[in-house]
């Protein structure tokens, strides 16, 4: 069976060095292909993208986004109204229109370049270019509105500034009427206190006239006795007499004092009564100088927070408040891939994709003609007459098939490798198993198109058919996320889609064989699918067309 | 057991149509079976069918008493010669052989040896190394035999081996596969031509529409279906209408009458003399005022045994 096998890869070889032009698209065909792909998608960056730029009047951001834009290699063409600008995108002479316009902003008594704003244009049938344009013109743009935004917070910044200083100031004079008003507070209540109380000197007065009650009633006492001792004594009428005449200046001393005492009595009730009116105010005042403290001390405890958060604010740096939120992107390749190249191009992240897509179209329409020249061919007569089974033919094919395919990838890979750096070589066994099982499930499906069609025009349309659904349903021309979820769901088992995603994994991310297990295991599900019903439909094919 | 190939009721349809019925034939080792018929009549189906291509609806096929049904090694014995040539024309004639050759089973070294040897039996022995497309269509036709015989089958099948193929060249194919079969190889080929194969077959099998009209010797089938005489008059003016009227008086069988080359042509069976025909002839032309220019009595040729068959 071997050497049958063996004689029939060995006959389509012939076949294939025979015809000069079939063995040589086999090795540059992929060598353009790659060549070609590689030069296009060898950098990282857009080239060559127009702007059409409008804009009603001269101003100063009109001025800067023109130079802005050219610095970063972009063509800008100046147009003299909207609709010209607009017109030039719909006929893809710029890839996008910028509208500058004027409106109004507080901002722009900081900055004149606030009062406008940038409105694009864009054509959003270049579904794959818009977005890029659209982030390469809108980072242009941003960085610019950043930079004015720096300017303008910075102003803001130095009036802050300027505010703390004043307030600064202004707190020691409130610490002055402060402390001056403490200063009046105290002496108010300390002379509030040092004014006596309303009942002062009676205490003195009060026992004083209780004295000189008892000092007159002493006297009279003093009379009595004399009266009644010292007058029947004889003798003593002068003692007497001059003794009545002692008492007599005494008691009018204490009458003196007596009057006095009600006069210091009657003076001391007026001096209380202006105390009392003093004390009063003076209280007043003191409530009032306190009530007035207070609300200064609030003023100054406001200031104080005041000044903290302006103290705050001045710490804040313009960059942060213009991103807040600062965001950086960190490509999540392979420590092992970011160190080959510190910049990955387009074509390290579209390899799998376009490997994914050159082993669909060439497996497929190699293995539906192929298929399709042996049925049609003068000898599949006698090949069907022979002791070998079909089955067998079918193999052979499959085997030469699966040797072509894999020499176009070799060079695919080689090429990638020494012209373009491409990090391909890691995981070569994984990427080969899934390689393998992706080819062969193609090259069924390309014999499935090969016995089912009896004309070749019909089988190759249903090959380019399968292999540009595969294509389109793929997430390579519209990302699945955007598709409606029903659909996306169907799409992850595209083959294609399984395969891409698993080379991508194990490229670019050089993720072990284990992470790609699901993908796996579907495609060898496929593979046998499709090898059961090639044998099926080969079975049943008409044996000649 | 001297059979080498037995039908037995063989049936066949394609795509919906019935192309075979029920057809029986017994080819002995050696023999050389020609399959004759019309175009479209069937042949080439039955003689894929007995190759093996085709699976017959009905009967069985015995190739050296082995079911080629059900045994695929049956089809080791036999080598198949088609009308269109089958190879690959971007190959090699040596290529071409030594392809066949493998997959027939046949190890390297005897391929290798039988290339020669049929090369040069077929007469190609120079051409080795060029390409079947470069060939000339007699030499195309040589090599698709060279590759029918490559895995020595007992069992030569030649559809329409010398169709489209000038006289000269068709004597050549001819002979190559006479002396084909006088190596021993037993052969059945096709072909409409009676004329070019009656003469080397050993056996005819007539097929018309999917039927089998006859099989047999060729002795047999003409004398199955020679008791004819054809009677060539040629006259002037050529009122040939007249005569036949004049003939058809005398209860003479017209089996069949038609003009050709401005020639009358009447076949009327062998049950009476020559001389009877004649004579009546002569009377009509007498009767009609015709002049007579040529007259020929003669018994019919293969091809007209053929078409007479086909008539029928």
């Amino acid at each position: 069976m071997i050497t049958k096998l063996l004689a029939i890869i060995v006959k389509n070889f012939k076949q294939l060095i025979g015809s000069k032009s079939s063995s040589l698209i086999i090795i540059f065909g992929p060598l353009f292909l790659i060549l070609i792909t590689g030069l296009a998608l060898s950098n990282a960056g857009l080239r060559d993208i127009n702007v059409g730029l409008y804009s009603q009047e001269d101003n100063q951001l009109n001025d800067i986004l023109l130079d802005k834009i050219k610095e970063n290699n972009f063509n800008v063409n100046i147009l003299n109204t909207i609709e010209e600008c607009k017109d030039s995108v719909k006929k893809g002479l710029n890839h996008i229109c910028i509208e500058i316009k004027p409106r109004a902003s507080e901002l722009s008594r900081y900055d004149s370049r606030v009062g406008y704003e940038a409105i694009f244009y864009v054509d959003y049938s270049k579904v794959r270019l818009v977005w890029a344009v659209i982030n390469a013109v809108r980072n242009v743009v941003d960085s610019e509105s950043a930079k004015i935004s720096k300017e303008i917070i910075n102003k803001v910044s130095q009036n802050i500034e300027l505010v703390s200083t004043t307030m600064e100031e202004n707190k020691d004079t409130l610490n002055d009427i402060i402390n001056t008003g403490e200063f009046v507070k105290e002496n108010v209540h300390n002379l509030r206190n040092s004014i006596g109380d309303a009942s002062a000197g009676k205490d003195i007065l009060v026992p004083l006239k209780i004295s000189i009650n008892n000092q007159r009633s002493i006297l009279n006492n003093l009379r009595n006795n004399i009266n009644n001792t010292l007058i029947p004594i004889p003798g003593t009428s002068q003692i007497v007499y001059n003794m009545y005449t002692d008492i007599n200046i005494l008691e009018s001393e204490l009458n003196n004092l007596d009057t006095n005492l009600i006069k210091l009595e009657s003076f001391l009730e007026n001096k209380n009564l202006i105390d009392r009116d003093v004390k009063s105010s003076l209280l007043e005042i003191e409530n009032k100088l306190d009530e007035n403290l207070k609300k200064v001390n609030k003023a100054k405890s406001s200031l104080n927070r005041l000044e903290d958060e302006l103290e705050g604010i001045k710490s804040v740096k313009a960059e942060d408040i213009i991103r807040p939120i600062p965001v950086s992107i960190t490509p999540v390749t392979s420590q092992q891939a970011a160190s080959v190249s510190n910049a990955l191009t387009y074509l390290d992240y579209l390899f799998p994709s376009i490997i994914a897509l050159i082993i669909t179209f060439v497996s497929i329409l190699l293995s539906t003609t192929l298929t399709m020249k042996e049925r049609r061919s003068m000898a599949n007569f006698r090949n069907t007459i022979s002791p070998t089974s079909n089955y067998l033919f079918l193999i052979g094919l499959y085997i030469f098939s699966l040797i072509l395919v894999s020499i176009q990838i070799l060079i695919l890979f080689i090429v990638g490798k020494i012209f373009f750096n491409l990090n391909i070589t890691s995981n070569l066994f994984t990427v080969s198993l899934i390689l393998f099982s992706f080819i062969t499930l193609l090259i069924f499906s390309g014999f499935i198109f090969g016995y089912l069609f009896n004309s070749e025009e019909t089988a190759i349309v249903g090959a380019v058919s399968l292999s540009i659904l595969m294509f389109i349903a793929s997430g390579l021309i519209l990302p699945v996320e955007t598709m409606p979820r029903i659909m996306g769901n169907i799409i992850k088992f595209n083959p294609f889609v399984l395969t891409e995603t698993a080379l991508r994994q194990v490229l670019i991310f050089d993720l072990p064989i284990q992470s790609i297990v699901t993908e796996g295991i579907i495609l060898l599900v496929y593979m046998a699918l499709f090898i059961a019903l090639s044998y099926i439909i080969m079975k049943y094919s008409k044996k000649e067309i | 057991m001297d059979n080498l190939l037995e039908a037995i009721n063989v049936s066949k349809k394609l795509e919906g149509v019935w192309r075979l019925y029920n057809i029986n034939i017994l080819v002995k080792k050696g023999d050389l079976v020609g399959i004759i018929g019309p175009s479209g009549a069937g042949k080439t189906v039955f003689l894929k069918t007995i190759s093996g291509f085709y699976k017959p609806e009905t009967g069985l096929i015995y190739v050296d008493s082995q079911d080629l049904n059900l045994n695929k090694l049956a089809q080791k014995k036999i080598g198949f010669s088609t009308q269109s040539c089958s190879f690959y024309p971007d190959l090699s004639i040596e290529d071409n052989l030594y392809y066949f050759g493998k997959i027939y089973g046949i190890d390297k070294k005897t391929v290798k040896d039988r290339i020669d040897n049929i090369l040069e039996m077929v007469g190609l022995p120079e051409n080795k190394k060029t390409k079947a497309k470069y060939l000339s269509g007699g030499m195309q036709r040589r090599l698709d035999i060279a590759c029918a015989l490559i895995h020595d089958p007992d069992l030569l099948i030649l559809d329409e081996p010398i169709a489209n193929l000038d006289p000269m060249l068709r004597e050549k194919i001819i002979e190559l596969i006479q002396n084909i079969n006088k190596n021993g190889k037993t052969i059945l080929i096709s072909s409409h031509f009676m004329n070019d194969i009656e003469s080397i077959c050993t056996k005819l099998l007539v097929i018309k529409e999917g039927y089998a009209l006859t099989f047999g010797t060729p002795k047999e089938i003409r004398d199955q279906y020679s008791n004819i005489f054809e009677i060539a008059v040629r006259t002037f003016p050529g009122k040939y209408n007249l005569i036949l009227n004049y003939i058809q008086q005398f209860d003479i069988k017209i089996k069949n009458s038609y003009v050709k080359n401005n020639c009358l042509y009447i076949h009327v069976p062998k049950d009476r003399q020559p001389a009877t025909y004649l004579k009546l002839i002569f009377d009509s032309l007498l009767n009609t005022n015709e002049n007579l220019i040529g007259i020929n009595l003669n018994t019919l040729s293969i091809d007209e045994l053929f078409s007479e068959m086909l008539r029928k």
